[in-house]
């Protein structure tokens, strides 16, 4: 992917004192095929870009969006952020960011990566169907997807900031329906490669025994009496809660009283059994050296052994609080994390298993869309796992949910395990809690 | 027209020389606007450009689709000659002489999105938040916000048909926040449709923001939700989320294609109680989710899924009539933008009135609870289970509503639920929404009467 020279951009918003003016480019081609029951069925080619402007004009931020480019475009989004401007929140150049910093590399090798086309792509995803059909005969019907994607953005604004990365990988998602007596399950699993075809389906193979256990060992599974219970939660679970928790983690929130952690800097949040870091270096789709304003990414504690130390940074925010900007600008002066690792512990989840008399293991939580709220931070949501007996992972769980406020899960936590693993960009080991359950044994 | 015939020609020729046997360009030039007040000041003010292609070609069962930002020829060309190489063959059948079709207007705007200014789109939101605000000193943030579309369509397929539609959307939401400094509460609500700013002049949103900020004060006080199986009343309205998830999906045509639905092969059998008829209707004059055309150009239909507890129909676009036998497209083929490969998708869903009243409903309850605001729901298509999650919620205790509750999570299996609506009130009402799946975000309706379900799954953290 080439960059593309954005002067005639940063020129024309000069001439209508458009200052400070900020565009950012983004390209990407990518192709993907689909396969249902080893047939192939879909096969798609996009090609995309985008052109997004920001600007101050007389003390107002003026914002316009376009993915069309041609020979109007130039005109078409600095006339739009000018006349937007008009009407736009008030804000200072001090919400946009110089380019004066050190940007630290992530740890991706984009010498590794390697162009893919429609034919290998197809080739692949019919090997996968074929070797996940292959292993149990009470799968009725999967369906695989996979596809290459190379992208290229660049920001510049007239402060004299001048950013760009490469963000190029391959992703894929295999979904299976099982059926056993009448009993229907479904489990599917999403996996990435920042290398080739083949390291994409080596990706997928590690995960397919995991793939058809989340169905077939819910056949027959039961529900649970309703009541508190100690629970382990599993990488994937952990991940999902504690995105929206961190949520509440802006500056912006806690500038406008809007944070539950407001006034909790240096103070204890969470368990001590705690330890969250920021992360935006590590391997993972969502890895950036800068963040959305174009600020060099940091690594930081955000919590240690239960004590919040920092709150995610904007540009508005550092200036607001007179702290040090850690690169988490997500627009408008909001900030979230780009990564986040949970320290894990030495113990083995099965050494957990045996400290548990009557629990649960939580392995998969759904409904996150509406049953968890990111204001309130009480969450009632459905979810699936095992029992835990005397100490051992026993039958399988379905049709319960959990409910609660995520603020007391986490400071109820008692152990973070070593199962490290990485889901939706936080890296995060299972940890035990308790937690309220509806079932309807 | 944006594409010139000599051009759309050329495109779909190019498309079918590998022996496809349909081929249609989408071509999509949507402006967005969004006005959103926060923090007792503009928030945001942007707009959005959206403008682009997309071709997809079909042989049999098979589908091939691609889609990009660079309207040159050239780049079009490339596209098509690409996607054609997805299929292996001779030419089978030319493109007839492209001639533009007609149909009717079901969605007629009254005032355009440029009749008011921008000072006064913003007063207009100013006024709302004031009066959430003065409600009550617990109330600490507001967000108030505009959404406008113009969007104009253009769709040329093989078989000489070019549909041109132009779709206005106008969506107001409001958020209120409460706090009684131990902890947050939020209440929402978003009236949008298919119309212009008369929107702005039939909605009382200083009412609408009235009421959301009463809502979240009161969650404040609210009790935890109960827990395990019980009867539930869902409201009228938004509750309509219930059939949109736990059997709308499942009724769509991808899943009956896949046989994936649990519904795919009951057909003229019993799926419901007695007292569900449901429908899936693309006509409702400027509904939310209503088109004039669909984004393959077919018309919008009244589409009557169940009648009287027995499955009648699927909802169905021209790929997926080609692998369900016996079936003809519905006028559900909706995609979010030229970016995603269109299939079927709901458009204004709802279960149809009853013959119970409300207050025949609650009084027949003797320990249960009321739900009367939903934020969402989800379901799992291929085994029917499903979730929705309330927003404003009551107990019932012998057959009268009491304590507000905290929100709560509803769990089942659609084909079970389904069979457990035991009785339909007559107050239908129909509630905006946006529905994600497979072809992006949709603008849906989702609707229903007060109703019934006489055992549900119940996720409250209380006993």
């Amino acid at each position: 992917m080439k960059k593309i020279r954005l002067n005639s951009y940063l020129e024309k918003a000069k001439e209508l004192d458009i200052k400070p003016f900020e565009i950012s480019y983004s390209v990407s081609k990518s192709i993907s095929v689909s396969v249902f029951n080893g047939e192939i069925e879909q096969q798609e080619i996009g090609n995309e870009t985008a052109l997004s402007a920001r600007g101050i004009y007389d003390g107002k931020v003026g914002l316009y969006s376009v993915d069309s480019i041609n020979k109007d475009s130039v005109d078409e989004l600095v006339n739009g952020v000018f006349s937007s401007s008009k009407y736009g929140k008030e804000e200072s150049e001090d919400s946009f960011f110089d380019g004066k910093g050190k940007y630290k590399k992530v740890k991706i090798d984009q010498k590794e990566f390697k162009e893919a086309d429609l034919s290998s792509l197809r080739e692949c995803a019919l090997q996968i169907c074929k070797e996940v059909q292959s292993r149990d005969k009470r799968i009725e019907k999967c369906e695989v997807g996979l596809s290459v994607s190379e992208g290229l953005h660049q920001k510049e604004n007239s402060l004299g900031l001048k950013v760009s990365s490469n963000r190029n990988y391959l992703t894929g998602y295999v979904s299976i329906v099982c059926s056993f007596n009448g009993d229907i399950r479904s489990s599917d699993i999403v996996f990435h490669s920042f290398k080739d075809v083949d390291d994409l389906k080596n990706e997928c193979y590690k995960k397919i025994d995991k793939l058809i256990s989340a169905s077939v060992d819910f056949f027959n599974s039961k529900s649970i009496k309703s009541k508190e219970y100690p629970v382990i939660f599993s990488p994937s679970s952990v991940s999902a809660l504690l995105s929206y928790y961190v949520d509440q983690l802006s500056a912006k929130n806690v500038l406008q009283h809007l944070s539950v952690f407001e006034g909790k800097l240096n103070t204890q949040v969470t368990s001590k059994k705690l330890t969250i870091t920021h992360t935006p270096f590590e391997k993972s789709t969502s890895a950036s050296s800068y963040d959305s304003e174009g600020v060099p990414t940091t690594e930081f504690p955000v919590i240690k052994n239960g004590v919040l130390l920092s709150y995610f940074h904007s540009l508005e925010t550092s200036k607001k609080m007179n702290e040090k900007d850690n690169g988490c600008g997500s627009g408008n002066g909001q900030a979230s994390y780009i990564s986040l690792s949970v320290k894990e512990s030495k113990k083995s989840i099965e050494e957990g298993f045996l400290k548990i008399k009557n629990g649960l293991y939580i392995t998969e939580i759904s409904g996150l869309n509406s049953g968890i709220n990111s204001q309130t931070l009480q969450f009632s949501l459905p979810c699936q796992g095992y029992h835990i007996k005397d100490g051992k992972k026993e039958e399988a769980v379905s049709m319960i949910l959990i409910s609660g406020d995520l603020q007391e899960l986490f400071s109820n936590v008692k152990e973070v395990y070593s199962d490290k693993e990485e889901s939706g960009g936080i890296f995060t080991p299972s940890l035990l809690s308790k937690v309220a359950v509806s079932g309807n044994n | 027209m944006k594409l010139s015939k000599k051009l759309a020609d050329l495109i779909l020729s190019t498309c079918l020389k590998t022996g496809g046997d349909y081929a249609e360009i989408y071509y999509q030039d949507d402006q967005v606007s969004t006005y959103n007040r926060r923090y007792k000041k503009v928030y945001a003010y942007s707009k959005k450009h959206i403008n682009g292609v997309g071709i997809r070609i079909l042989k049999g069962n098979k589908s091939v689709y691609g889609y990009t930002s660079d309207l040159s020829t050239k780049s079009l060309l490339s596209l098509a000659e690409s996607l054609s190489m997805g299929y292996q063959g001779e030419k089978e059948i030319d493109v007839p002489p492209l001639s533009v079709k007609k149909y009717k207007n079901i969605n007629p705007i009254a005032i355009p999105h440029d009749q008011m200014t921008t000072e006064e789109k913003f007063a207009y939101l100013k006024e709302a938040e004031d009066v959430a605000f003065s409600y009550s000193d617990k109330i600490c943030d507001v967000m108030a916000s505009l959404f406008e579309e113009d969007e104009h369509v253009e769709i040329y397929n093989s078989t000489g048909d070019i549909y041109k539609d132009d779709r206005v959307r106008t969506r107001l939401a409001l958020l209120c926040i409460a706090s009684d400094k131990t902890q947050f509460q939020s209440a929402f609500d978003g009236p949008g449709a298919s119309k212009g700013l008369e929107l702005l002049k039939e909605t009382d949103f200083k009412d609408v923001a009235l009421k959301c900020a009463e809502r979240a004060c009161q969650l404040l006080s609210a009790i935890d939700g109960p827990s395990g199986e019980m009867p539930v009343i869902i409201g009228n309205g938004f509750g309509g989320v219930l059939f949109h998830e736990a059997c709308g999906h499942p009724l769509e045509g991808t899943s009956i294609a896949h046989k994936t639905s649990p519904f795919f092969d009951k057909y003229g059998k019993k799926v419901a109680s007695d007292v569900v008829s449901a429908v899936d209707d693309g006509t409702i004059q400027s509904a939310w989710g209503s088109e004039n055309i669909d984004d393959e150009g077919v018309k919008p239909t009244k589409n009557i899924l169940i009648k009287d507890g027995v499955l009648v129909n699927f909802m169905v676009d021209r790929y997926n009539s080609r692998r369900i036998p016996n079936s003809v497209a519905t006028g559900s083929c909706r995609r979010q933008s030229y970016k995603y490969l269109p299939t079927t998708r709901m458009t204004n869903t709802y279960i149809d009135n009853g013959k119970s009243t409300k207050e025949e409903i609650i009084s027949s309850v003797k320990k249960g609870i009321y739900l009367s605001g939903f934020t969402g729901g989800q379901v799992d298509p291929s085994t029917d289970k499903f979730v929705f999650t309330s927003d404003v919620g009551y107990m019932v205790e012998d057959g009268k509503i009491t304590k507000m509750i905290k929100p709560v999570t509803l769990m089942g299996y659609g084909y079970d639920i389904l069979m457990k609506i035991s009785m339909v009130a007559n107050d239908l009402k129909i509630a905006p929404g946006v529905c994600g799946a497979a072809s992006g975000s949709c603008f849906v309706s989702v609707g229903q009467p007060t109703l019934l379900v006489s055992q549900i799954l119940v996720g409250g953290k209380g006993e």
